[in-house]
């Protein structure tokens, strides 16, 4: 659980180390607005490219896609839907004029 | 419409080159730490963001407390979904559920189960947890457009806290990203709790 805790508090110190910059930094210029949206889709690139790699160099899942893919992809598909189908539910529970 | 190109391409190609073993060795031994790096790298430019989105700050006041009550709203669809699953693919129906409590984080809920049940439900779960992640990605702009802001947060489950946070922001906005890695917290602390549990039944 030590790993877990440390996991959390980097990715919560990244978060508030941009927050501050942006707050200490001040209006950002449309330039800089342009770096940030063309930096952050370049980021996510490379983050889905590495966890393609992953995935795909991940024997345990290769070698057992054949035998158990369809039924793990049934309950996968199954969960989403009924997650979606929750979340909408809450949604219409608390906030019926929507979240903008 | 590109965005979901990128993404698309950065999953196939990513999937490729680990499948043909094209990965360089050096980054093969540090793939853990190279994904860490870019979660933060991504934070620290979405914090950037968040600084100048005003509707950060309404977004989390809209929904106070009830936050915390989103991720228990996603659990209980995710098992109940499995739990239907269970009848379709004619399977111990708990096991299914303990398979959906993994919530898409895959290496815990994966060697959970291998240890608790066996090596088949390990299995299971380690790839349906896996299609969970990916699917997320992929679906993530259809579920903005259709269903908003608050179900982008779904599908993504424990791991919208981390992998799938920068998707979540891509398409619905930083002022998801309080919403987003919260749910994702929430919904890791129960996988811990759930899957024994289920397992357990």
């Amino acid at each position: 659980m030590d790993g877990m805790a440390t996991y959390i508090t980097l990715l919560l110190v990244s978060l508030i180390a941009g927050v501050s910059a942006g707050v200490l930094k001040g209006e950002f210029s449309e330039k800089s607005k342009k770096c940030i949206s063309i930096g952050m889709a370049a980021l996510v690139f490379v983050l889905i490219l590495l966890m393609g790699v992953k995935t795909g160099s991940n024997n345990a899942v290769i070698s057992n896609l054949g035998v158990y893919g369809l039924q793990s992809l049934v309950i996968a598909v199954a969960a989403i839907i009924g997650s979606i189908i929750f979340a909408v539910l809450f949604e219409k529970l608390w906030f019926k004029d929507g979240v903008k | 419409m590109w965005m979901i190109l990128l993404i698309l391409s950065a999953l196939i190609i990513g999937i490729a080159v680990g499948l043909l073993g094209l990965t360089p060795p050096a980054a093969a031994a540090n793939l853990d730490t190279l994904i860490m790096v870019m979660l933060c790298l991504l934070l620290f430019v979405i914090g950037l963001d968040m600084s100048r989105n005003k509707t950060v700050f309404s977004q989390i006041k809209r929904l106070g407390l009830k936050i915390v009550l989103l991720p228990v709203f996603i659990a209980i669809g995710s098992i109940l979904g499995a739990l239907a699953a269970s009848f379709i693919i004619d399977m111990d129906p708990r096991y299914a559920m303990a398979i959906g409590a993994g919530f898409g984080w895959y290496s815990l809920s994966g060697v959970m189960l291998t240890g608790l049940v066996n090596a088949r439900i390990g299995t299971m779960a380690l790839l349906s947890n896996v299609f969970r992640e990916m699917l997320s990605i992929v679906i993530m702009p259809i579920v903005v457009k259709y269903f908003g802001k608050i179900a982008a947060v779904a599908p993504g489950g424990a791991t919208t806290m981390d992998t799938t946070l920068p998707i979540v922001v891509q398409y619905a906005g930083s002022e998801m990203s309080v919403v987003s890695f919260v749910s994702g917290f929430i919904l890791s602390m129960m996988v811990i709790f759930l899957v024994p549990f289920f397992a357990g039944l």
